[in-house]
This record gives structure tokens, C-alpha cells and sequence, in this order.
């Protein structure tokens, strides 16, 4: 590539439109090129000098070292993997305390709703009735239902009409 | 209205032709993936230089660097097995280089032992070569001076808040694009952009009694 068509590049160096070894070249060629570095402002030195900041090279025994520490890792991750018995054999023993508490509860829960399944029901039904009884005065306030009283005395409701008379004569 | 699929097997995409169509490295890591060790190890050889290169921009010690660097290669041979090709293979290498060299750098010991490092004269790459047989070179004396520099600009790195920095050497010294950069942040392209323009405004405003003499 000559001079005019690396100083076409600068532009798109410098938005970021250029990548890997085409931006190595245009920056190593600005910065080496005494005509072409000469048109550089300071925003464009910046853009330049990291061409100049050569690389390292990574040590000769840089992957041999890294081998044997993947293999290193390999087995202590394959030893990692216990069986659960072992993790908890392992674990200490306020630890297997509580996970035995655990156990325990749910089992014995489990038991419980097993042998007295209607209970629970009958209990969060009777809860339901208590709460309207307990809010009818609430109820009423709050004009829900008109004649509360025709609602509480039972006998009057037991000995109305099964159907009810017509609201309007024929 | 009534339409009609017409298959094409043309359009029918394999299993095979996708793989094809996928960047050589994410090839090698979904093979790594089922099993095959000689891919990972092809992914370390081929990607070992830029990565102990970028460990080195954060960190200036090669021993460093180069921890840091088979730290990463080990973390993407545990994340093998969750690995999904959804970018370019690099986007995702550099994603986690990028966090271990952050984690490395805001660690206290780090800060301490990278202050009193900035007292001493510090490490510089083993061999500057260039090419001067272009028509025109500047002379050698010239371009030590701008090597100076280059190293000078290294150091005011430093100083710069951090993303600007990070979004500075991907782009300027690992030499991606800014989409890749911007895909590697999780951030805008636009955002990258003025990243960058911070930063360069900043290095100039610490390089300016030096850029004069270039």
C-alpha cells in the first residue's frame, strides 16, 4: 500500500472502523513514514502510538506450564465430584443436625397429612365461618345486606315461602 | 387467504453446513465441547499471544500476565460446557479476559504493589523491531523517541477511569472494531465511541508536554 492510500485509511482507523492486521498496518505505517506522520495531530499520536508499544512474547515454557496446571485442574475437579454420602459425611456436625431436623419434620409432616387428610379442610373451613361471623356488624355498616336481622334469627328464614310471591299481580 | 409453505431443500440448513458457517474458533470450542481436547488445546495455541498481551496492558508484569492468562484459558475450559455460539468466539474470550484482568487490578495487593512499581522504572517488551526500509523512515533516533512515547502512554493508562481504559486497549492495542468492542462491554457502539473519545482526550491532555516533539 503506498502513502495516499494509507492516509485514505486514517479516517476509518480513527472511527473504529478498521480491525486487526489492517489497522497494524496503517498505524505502524504512519507511525514510520516521516511525510505521513507529519499531517498527524494529537488525537491521531494517540490513535498511532500503540503500534509502537510492542508486544511481549509469552515465556518459551509458557504452555508446557499451562499443560500441566490444566492437568492439575482436571483431577481436582474430578476429585472434587463426591458422592452425596460423602458430602455429608463431610459436612460438620451442626450441619447434619439441622438436615436430620429437616428430614424429621417433613417425614413426620407427611405422615400427618397422610393419615388425617379431611382435617385441615374442616379446620380452614371453620375459619371462614368465624371470620363472616365476626364481620357481620362490619357487614352491615357497610350496608352489604340490608336486614341483617331476618339473616340472624333463623327461625323467621326457615319458615319463609320456598318460592317467592310475584313482585307484580298478574 | 390461503398460504402454502413451499420446502426448499436449498434452504434446508444442516447440522453440518451451519458448523461451517460458524467463525474456525467456535468450530473448535463446540468440538472441545463434545469431548475433543486436541481443539482446546488448538484454541489456547492459537489465542495465547493476544491474551498474555492483553493481561500485560492491565497489568505491566509478565509473570503477571501470564497467570492471569492461564487463569482465563482455565476458566473457558470449565465454561466449555455451557458455551452457546451467540457472538464470535473472541467477543466471549475477551468478555472473561476482561474480568479476570479487572478482578486482578482492583484487588488491594494489586493497587499497593502497582504503586510502588510506578516509583521504579518499569518493564519494558523484550525486543522493539521495525521496519525501516520504507522510502521516506523516520530515523531510528526519531522513532525511539516515539517508542518512548508509546511506552509513556502505557503508563497515563493508568490514571484513566476504567472503562475508558478497557474499551482503549481492545480497540487500540488488541486492534478489534468498535462493534466487537461494543459486544465485549455490553454496551452501545455510540457508547464505545465516546468512550474512546474521553480517553484519547485525556491521554493527550497527560502526553501533551511529550506529543509536541513527535
Amino acid at each position: 500500500m503506498d502513502c495516499d492510500e494509507i492516509r485514505n485509511l486514517l479516517e476509518p482507523l480513527m472511527s473504529g472502523r478498521l480491525s486487526g492486521d489492517e489497522s497494524r498496518r496503517v498505524r505502524r505505517h504512519f507511525a514510520s513514514c516521516a511525510g505521513c506522520a507529519s499531517r498527524l495531530g494529537p488525537m491521531e499520536w494517540i490513535e498511532v502510538l500503540p503500534a509502537l508499544d510492542d508486544a511481549i512474547e509469552p515465556s518459551e515454557d509458557f504452555a508446557l506450564r499451562f499443560q500441566s496446571r490444566l492437568q492439575e485442574h482436571r483431577l481436582r475437579r474430578f476429585a472434587g465430584r463426591k458422592p452425596w454420602w460423602e458430602m455429608v459425611a463431610a459436612a460438620g456436625w451442626v450441619r447434619q443436625l439441622v438436615a436430620a431436623g429437616a428430614l424429621a419434620t417433613l417425614v413426620a409432616a407427611g405422615i400427618y397429612l397422610r393419615k388425617y387428610p379431611g382435617d385441615v379442610t374442616d379446620r380452614i373451613n371453620s375459619y371462614n365461618e368465624l371470620a363472616v361471623a365476626e364481620n357481620l356488624p362490619l357487614l352491615k355498616d357497610m350496608d352489604v345486606i340490608s336486614n341483617m336481622d331476618l339473616l340472624e334469627d333463623l327461625d323467621t328464614i326457615e319458615n319463609l315461602p320456598s318460592s317467592p310471591a310475584p313482585l307484580l299481580g298478574r | 387467504m390461503e398460504t402454502t409453505l413451499v420446502y426448499s431443500p436449498l434452504i434446508q440448513m444442516t447440522e453440518e453446513t451451519r458448523n461451517e458457517a460458524l467463525d474456525p474458533d467456535a468450530r473448535l470450542m463446540l468440538r472441545f465441547k463434545d469431548g475433543d481436547t486436541e481443539a482446546f488445546e488448538r484454541l489456547f495455541m492459537r489465542h495465547m499471544h493476544p491474551i498474555v498481551n492483553f493481561a500485560y496492558r492491565f497489568v505491566r508484569n509478565r509473570e503477571v500476565a501470564e497467570e492471569l492468562a492461564q487463569e482465563i484459558f482455565l476458566k473457558v475450559h470449565d465454561a466449555a460446557g455451557s458455551y452457546r455460539v451467540q457472538a464470535k468466539f473472541t467477543t466471549w474470550l475477551y468478555r472473561i479476559a476482561t474480568n479476570v484482568c479487572l478482578n486482578e487490578v482492583r484487588r488491594p495487593h494489586f493497587r499497593n504493589a502497582h504503586q510502588s512499581l510506578d516509583a521504579n522504572p518499569r518493564e519494558t517488551p523484550d525486543e522493539v523491531s521495525f521496519d525501516l526500509e520504507d522510502k521516506g523512515a523516520v530515523d531510528a533516533e526519531k522513532l525511539l523517541e516515539r517508542q518512548a512515547i508509546a511506552q509513556a502512554l502505557r503508563q497515563a493508562l493508568d490514571q484513566i477511569p476504567e472503562k475508558q481504559r478497557i474499551a482503549f486497549i481492545l480497540s487500540k492495542y488488541q486492534e478489534l472494531s468498535y462493534v466487537e468492542v461494543a459486544d465485549i462491554m455490553k454496551i452501545s457502539e455510540k457508547a464505545v465511541k465516546s468512550l474512546i473519545h474521553r480517553a484519547k482526550g485525556a491521554l493527550v491532555e497527560r502526553l501533551k508536554p511529550l506529543l509536541p516533539e513527535l
